[in-house]
């Protein structure tokens, strides 16, 4: 087992690399770099071509692809910097920080904002899939499916303008601003700025709850329909178990293990983020956060945000194989 | 085995039996009950004819048809007639071997009997009570009598659950023995059906085929029953397996005085095994005698071609094969009056239009065919 982990890190390393070079690649062809953006884009200062080259040579923007990457990954002694072997990912371009630290500052937001929906919407979805799934075809599984067809449906930009539109603007139960807390807040006190970011969470969790719900949902009810269709099931029944005791014990064990690969596929979303809906409910996570150095050509930022949600991804791999050997009696793990 | 248990089916039922088949069924899969003792009214015959009070399983006229086919509003306009008007019982620790092609309904006979699937219509009398009329919760309590072994030991046990826990979890559930006594119950169950107690912990798929059909065996007797369904219970395993699970069968049988039926398609097993045998065909019985009678005289001519195709480990004779023509029938538009009749080598003019009865001819052995005189 634990020769297996070390050997499945090592592939992880191998998989982090390549996801660096493609990423480094991608991010050098993108049109317009971080200083031509920031120093032409306002017309009331004028820069010289000699003193733009100046700042590109600063950044490191005058470097070629392979250069920039070598510096990249095994630092530059010019900057300072160890290198992204040494998990040093560089200075933040737009933030003046490091990036590993602009990270750290806002991942946790972002953290909170979702494991505050996971919680609810994952054991919502599982409950809802399986009572669907009990009932197939019933009055119940029709208006679910309905429903969370519809979550899975709507973008959700387009989903949080609707319910910011109704429960903001129209009806007024929620701040117009955004954000996380409201601004005419003046020294409040700890409980006060906690019901205040309570409530400010309330939409987008809202939104994070409904457009996920749905595809849990599904996933949950398409394999509870397959394991209540086996036979063991057919032979609980004939020894007279409880419907009870046949659905929960017999046929939710068994549909248990399908769904740890989804929960373990969650892994880099929890901590990553979301790009949109951060940005539309102005909430400082650290999907916001990439967002808008994406926007700018922060390189460093963005290879290190992308190095991080690569890492959360392969983990996220590697924890849901060792999942499966807990929660699967048929699975050992053998060299 | 018990040879003197050889009885005679009342020749009263024939009647009904032949008159019904044609008639739609009112209840569809989800409104069971209600819809059956609805049924029952309309045949207040039925209800005057005494049980027999030897038998320990009564069918009477039990149909099992499902939607084939929907219209537009969902209500079905075909049906296929897995089980189609059977009728049948079994004395007290005898076996009762069903025998017929694959298709003909002989598993959802088995499943029907135990209500693992709601009945069309019809009875089924256990120790004198219809279970199709029993509500969820007292069928529940009476579900530890009749148990079922499958045919597939391989997906008929829970993969999360150990031996132990599945030979032992519905002995909990009905309260069979003392908790403190159940691990050592099972054990006992355990060793009497041959497998060790280490196995206790172990999950399903650390054992053979054959291991796993005495762990279902186990686990079905574990609950002290008195009737079992043995549906197909060797026709997965290996031929050595085969005999060593059947001689289990036997040796249970023995021991706790049960009462079987034994589904197969095996015509050499079910002829070791069973006291009596019937022969269906497309959801139908067209025969059924004891063993003795229906193995040395297969009267209906379906009968006579299955069993001409069981080998005869003889080189030097040369068995009589009668090779069926044509393929079995879809049971959704099964054919008009004798559902054989489109492979039948007797076949007569009067078997394409009236349905023969399904008549005893003395020393119990009853058959529905034209052949045989019908008054």
């Amino acid at each position: 087992m634990v020769k297996y982990i070390i050997k499945r890190l090592l592939l992880c390393v191998l998989i982090l690399f390549g996801v660096s070079v493609i990423l480094y690649l991608l991010l050098r062809c993108v049109p317009g770099d971080y200083v031509t953006n920031k120093f032409t884009a306002n017309p009331n200062v004028e820069m010289s071509e000699e003193k733009l080259e100046a700042m590109r040579e600063i950044y490191g923007l005058n470097d070629d692809v392979f250069t920039g990457y070598f510096k990249w990954l095994f630092g530059n002694p010019a900057t300072g910097t160890k290198g992204a072997i040494l998990l040093d990912f560089g200075t933040s371009f737009v933030y003046d920080a490091p990036v590993s630290e602009v990270i750290a500052d806002h991942m946790w937001i972002s953290f909170a904002l979702t494991l505050l929906s996971l919680v609810i919407y994952y054991p919502l979805a599982v409950y809802l899939g399986t009572r669907a799934a009990v009932k197939q075809y019933g009055a119940f599984d029709y208006a679910t499916t309905v429903l969370t067809m519809v979550g899975i449906s709507f973008p959700s930009f387009f989903f949080s303008a609707i319910i910011v539109k109704i429960f903001a603007f129209d009806l007024g139960w929620f701040d117009t601003s955004l954000g996380l807390n409201s601004t005419g807040l003046i020294n409040p006190s700890g409980w006060e700025l906690f019901t205040d970011t309570a409530w400010h969470l309330v939409l987008p969790v809202l939104v994070v709850v409904v457009l996920s719900i749905g595809s849990v949902m599904r996933y949950t009810r398409t394999n509870m329909l397959e394991v209540l269709s086996a036979d063991y099931i057919r032979t609980a029944r004939a020894k007279g178990l409880s419907e009870r005791s046949v659905v929960y014990k017999h046929a939710f064990k068994n549909t248990m293990i399908p769904m740890v690969t989804v929960l373990a596929g969650i892994l880099p979303g929890l901590f990553g983020g979301s790009m949109i809906l951060e940005d539309f409910f102005a909430i400082d996570g650290i999907g916001r956060i990439a967002y808008n150095a994406m926007n700018q050509g922060d390189i460093p930022f963005v290879m290190g945000y992308n190095m991080f949600l690569a890492l959360l991804t392969v983990i996220g791999m590697l924890l849901t194989d060792i999942m499966y050997v807990v929660v699967d009696p048929r699975v050992k793990i053998t060299n | 085995m018990s040879d003197e248990t050889l009885n005679t089916l009342p020749a009263d039922e024939e009647n009904a039996a032949a008159e019904n088949s044609s008639a739609l069924p009112s209840a569809v899969e989800e409104e069971e009950t209600a819809a059956l003792a609805q049924a029952e009214e309309e045949q207040p015959e039925e209800e005057a004819q005494p049980l027999d009070p030897n038998a320990l399983l009564e069918v009477r006229h039990l149909k099992k048809h499902f939607p084939a086919k929907k219209d537009f509003f969902g209500r079905p306009v075909s049906f296929l007639k897995a089980v189609d008007d059977v009728s049948f019982k079994i004395e007290k620790g005898t076996t009762l071997g069903i025998v017929g092609e694959s298709g003909c309904g002989k598993t959802t006979l088995g499943r029907t009997i135990l209500r693992l699937q709601p009945a069309t219509d019809g009875e089924v009398y256990f120790d004198g009570v219809d279970i199709n009329k029993l509500n969820t919760k007292q069928m529940n309590a009476l579900r530890p009598q009749m148990q079922i072994i499958f045919q597939d030991p391989y997906s008929s046990l829970s993969p999360r659950m150990p031996v132990g826990e599945i030979i032992g979890e519905a002995v909990a559930q009905h309260k069979l023995v003392p908790k403190t006594e159940l691990k050592e119950y099972v054990l006992e169950v355990m060793k009497s059906c041959g497998l060790p107690y280490h196995y206790y912990e172990r999950y399903p798929h650390e054992f053979s085929g054959g291991q796993r059909q005495r762990i279902c065996i186990a686990t079905a007797l574990a609950l002290k029953p008195r009737f079992v369904v043995c549906d197909e219970p060797v026709s997965a395993l290996d031929v050595s397996i085969q005999a060593q699970i059947i001689n289990l069968l036997k040796d249970m049988q023995e021991k706790m005085g049960l009462t079987y039926i034994f589904i197969s398609h095996d015509l050499s097993v079910v002829e070791h095994i069973s006291n009596k045998v019937g022969v269906m065909y497309l959801g139908s019985l067209v025969e059924y005698a004891s063993t003795g009678d229906i193995f040395d005289n297969p009267m209906h001519p379906y009968t006579e071609a299955l069993f001409s195709a069981v080998p005869i480990p003889d080189p030097d004779r040369h068995s009589k094969r009668i090779i069926l023509s044509g393929d079995i029938p879809s049971p959704i538009n099964a054919p008009a009056g004798c559902k054989f009749h489109t492979r039948c080598n007797h076949c007569m003019d009067i078997c394409r239009e009236v349905a023969p009865k399904f008549k005893d001819y003395g020393n119990g052995h009853m058959v529905a065919c034209h052949l045989y005189p019908q008054d």
